[in-house]
């Protein structure tokens, strides 16, 4: 059983530098280990791309979308093509990983903008998550 | 005679006008009483042994405890002959953009999404 968070972000982005502080003090907090995934440039290996990006196509909204999405799908059909092409990335990325002794689990969550309103409320919604999962999984 | 005919019937008549009165400002004031919400019976919590696969995706059983929390794993290096219950569930990934992750209701679209999930899982 593990309970971990990984950053996925880019070193020419403004916006993962202010979170990593964020989430790193948190996962300190609570004592929850914190990976920092660089990509793009500064990828391990050239090809990694990150993991929201194969949810901008056509086949994985056709497989995995909800309702809401497909009705949309032809509307924006042009845009995921353009999307795929150029292997668009969102950053940064939080994934929360954990496994509860029975299968794996994965929150993904793609954008933060630091100067906005809800930047607050959204560190809060993670911490209280963290917090829970925590319990979660190891059962304390 | 007619003196305390009169007399008995204007106190018996003052008596429940203040009487009505009264009880009309207790019904105002009057706190309402809390009824006690019937809680959902919770469901008997699965335990026995299970086919799992751990984080580096070798299969294992786990014991999961009827009264306790105890979770022991055998790995499946060998043929076991342990009737397990299958999880054939896969894993499970969620994705949220930050205007969700920021939102009140973000922890029932979680819940929601979950649910979509498990049923999508089961074959649903």
């Amino acid at each position: 059983m593990f309970l971990e968070v990984v950053l996925e972000e880019d070193s020419r982005c403004q916006r993962c530098a202010k979170l990593v502080h964020a989430l790193r003090k948190m996962c300190d907090d609570l004592n929850i280990p914190f990976i920092e995934k660089y990509l793009e440039n500064r990828a391990v290996a050239a090809f990694e791309e990150p993991s929201v990006t194969r949810t901008f196509s056509r086949e994985w909204i056709e497989k995995w979308g909800l309702p809401e999405h497909k009705k949309s799908l032809k509307k924006i059909e042009k845009v995921l093509a353009f999307l795929q092409e150029r292997k668009a990335g969102s950053y940064p990325c939080v994934i929360i990983r954990w496994h509860d002794g029975i299968r794996l689990k994965e929150i993904v969550i793609r954008g933060f903008e630091p100067d906005s309103k809800e930047a607050d409320a959204y560190l809060a919604n993670l911490y209280v998550l963290l917090k829970m999962l925590k319990k979660v999984v190891y059962r304390r | 005679m007619v003196y305390s005919v009169f007399y008995y019937a204007s106190e018996a008549i003052t008596r429940a006008v203040v009487g009505l009165a009264l009880k009309i400002y207790e019904s105002i004031h009057r706190r309402r009483m809390v009824e006690r919400k019937e809680r959902e019976a919770r469901r008997p919590r699965p335990w026995g042994f299970f086919e799992t696969t751990n984080p580096s995706g070798i299969r294992e059983y786990t014991w999961v405890g009827r009264a306790t929390n105890l979770t022991v794993s055998i790995p499946e290096f060998i043929k076991l002959p342990i009737n397990a219950h299958k999880t054939e569930k896969p894993p499970t990934r969620l994705y949220f953009t930050f205007a969700e992750a920021a939102s009140k209701d973000w922890f029932k679209e979680i819940e929601w999404l979950a649910e979509q999930a498990e049923k999508r899982a089961g074959g649903g």
